[in-house]
């Protein structure tokens, strides 16, 4: 039991080392192929996905 | 020459009440023995054998498991059974009953074997006084460096007797016993009106006990927990001392590979934006991020007061033409009410991506703010921000993830273990109450 416990310790512990030094996030921006070069001209010509957030945060 | 082992006399005479034959082990030690035909007990203590009790005309007779005259290997000594008895105690209404084996070996004397439900001991005399004790506030004995807690306190009598004992052995003669409790060994000591005696006992699985005596088929599967059974969970400490070994490991770890992050500004610019203004979105300067897959971290300050503004951030590969789309918001108000001054959210903030490949970017920018009336007609709505875009930062997360997960087999260990030791305590009756119990609630009646 403790050499499985052993086994298991290291595993996790140079996994999370592992996630740590790629510096993993679950986060990912959305992915969207060949956007035109024009958008460096012309920046309105390209709408993310995320525009036209609408949304009230009022105070307390 | 070689010293001739003495080899065991059997001494035969016929008992007393019946006439059948009874036969002798013990080599002249013996002081009672019960006739294995009519279950008399007759003292055996000199040539002249007597009539010391006469068993009862319906008995229940009761097998031992080990046959008398039965031969074994008991802590590398070979032992010869030469009793048997039955013994029972009565607990909240209940009659629990064991077998007693007695061992003889001319050499090394007596010793004895228990079984209760498939649960064996091995027990010898204690020759020194148990000293009285306490665990935790227990009561208990010490006995060559071990403390033994008190299990049980209880009335044992005897129910039946085959065999020859070094004792005068009686039907029915119920002695006061306390077993004390040391896994895998116990103390007991066992009150008459004459004397008290102190034994020691040692937990041995019945397989053992199959294979010392040679016996056919298998021992009884063992049921329930017993009092000195061994815990078969054995101790969680080296699994702790593992844990915190860990834990190092992971602090360590943390440490190295923060500082390894490269945690480099890729860009950084002051902008400010003003609601109702015209198309808001722009693109920045190309700025370049190096190495492979790497995080990305956008840091946004604002100087918001009472309001909200959104960005909407694509991080545009200027050579593939890949965007990642993302966005965020920040929020900032404060105030005082009748609770005093409060705030809400934070002028400043960050968002971070991960898995954006190495090369030359762009970042396309899309504010956004609440319009009203007077941002729509006059544009007065304004708010300054800053920008600083990150590569390669430092993340901690997967270490007080991966944390608690270390967590789980030790405490899962004691978990089973402590299960473990309450089905044994469970058990426990250290003053002895359930002996007078019925077993059935005790209401008065007014």
């Amino acid at each position: 039991m403790t050499k499985l416990y052993g086994a298991y310790g290291l595993l996790l512990t140079v996994f999370s080392g592992y996630l740590g030094y790629q510096g993993f996030m679950f986060s990912r921006g959305d992915e969207v192929p060949n956007v035109p070069r024009s958008v460096r001209d012309n920046p309105g010509s390209y709408r993310s996905i995320y525009s036209n957030y609408h949304r009230y945060t009022g105070g307390k | 020459m070689a010293a001739q082992r003495p080899q065991a006399k059997i001494r035969a005479f016929n008992c007393p009440n019946c006439g059948n034959s009874v036969q002798l082990r013990g080599m002249g030690t013996s002081l009672s023995a019960a006739c294995p035909s009519c279950l008399s007990i007759l003292d055996t203590s000199d040539e002249r054998v007597r009539l010391l009790q006469r068993a009862a005309k319906k008995m229940e007779r009761f097998e031992p498991k080990i046959p008398l005259g039965t031969r074994g290997k008991v802590d590398g000594k070979q032992y010869e059974v030469t009793g048997f008895q039955h013994r029972t105690i009565m607990a909240d209404g209940v009659e629990y009953g064991w077998d007693e084996y007695v061992l003889y070996n001319p050499f090394h004397g007596f010793r004895y074997l228990t079984e209760y439900t498939g649960h064996w001991n091995d027990i010898v005399a204690v020759l020194s006084l148990p000293a009285p004790s306490d665990v935790m506030g227990h009561a208990a004995v010490s006995h060559e460096d071990r403390k033994f807690k008190l299990f049980q306190t209880s009335n044992p009598t005897t129910k039946f007797v085959l065999g020859e004992f070094p004792w005068r052995v009686k039907l029915n003669d119920t002695v006061n016993s306390k077993d004390y409790v040391d896994s895998p060994y116990s103390l007991a000591s066992e009150t008459d009106d004459n004397e008290t005696t102190w034994s020691r006992a040692q937990y041995i699985p019945g397989k053992e006990i199959w294979s010392a005596f040679n016996l056919k088929g298998s021992p009884p599967t063992p049921q329930g927990v017993y009092s000195n059974q061994p815990n078969p969970y054995g101790s969680t400490k080296p699994m702790w001392a593992m844990m915190v070994v860990f834990s190092i490991l992971l602090l360590l770890t943390m440490i190295v590979t923060s500082f390894m992050a490269a945690g480099e500004t890729v860009f950084q610019s002051k902008y400010y934006f003003v609601s109702g203004s015209g198309e808001p979105s722009f693109v920045t300067p190309t700025f370049e991020m190096k190495g492979g897959e790497k995080n990305v971290e956008v840091e946004i300050r604002t100087d918001l007061q009472n309001d909200w503004m959104y960005l909407g951030l694509a991080l545009i590969n200027e050579n593939t033409g890949t965007a990642y789309d993302f966005g965020k918001e920040i929020s900032f108000y404060s105030g005082s009410d009748s609770d005093g001054s409060w705030t809400e959210g934070d002028k400043a903030d960050s968002v971070s991506i991960g898995g954006v490949p190495g090369g030359k970017y762009y970042l396309r920018v899309e504010p956004d703010m609440e319009k009203t009336l007077g941002s729509e007609l006059f544009g007065s709505k304004r708010v300054n921000y800053e920008i600083k875009v990150r590569r390669d930062v430092a993340v901690i997360w997967p270490y007080f993830v991966v944390w608690p997960f270390l967590l789980i087999p030790p405490l899962w260990a004691i978990l089973r273990r402590y299960s473990f030791e309450g089905k044994r305590w469970a058990e426990s009756d250290p003053s002895g109450n359930a002996a007078f119990s019925s077993g059935e609630d005790d209401e008065d009646d007014d």
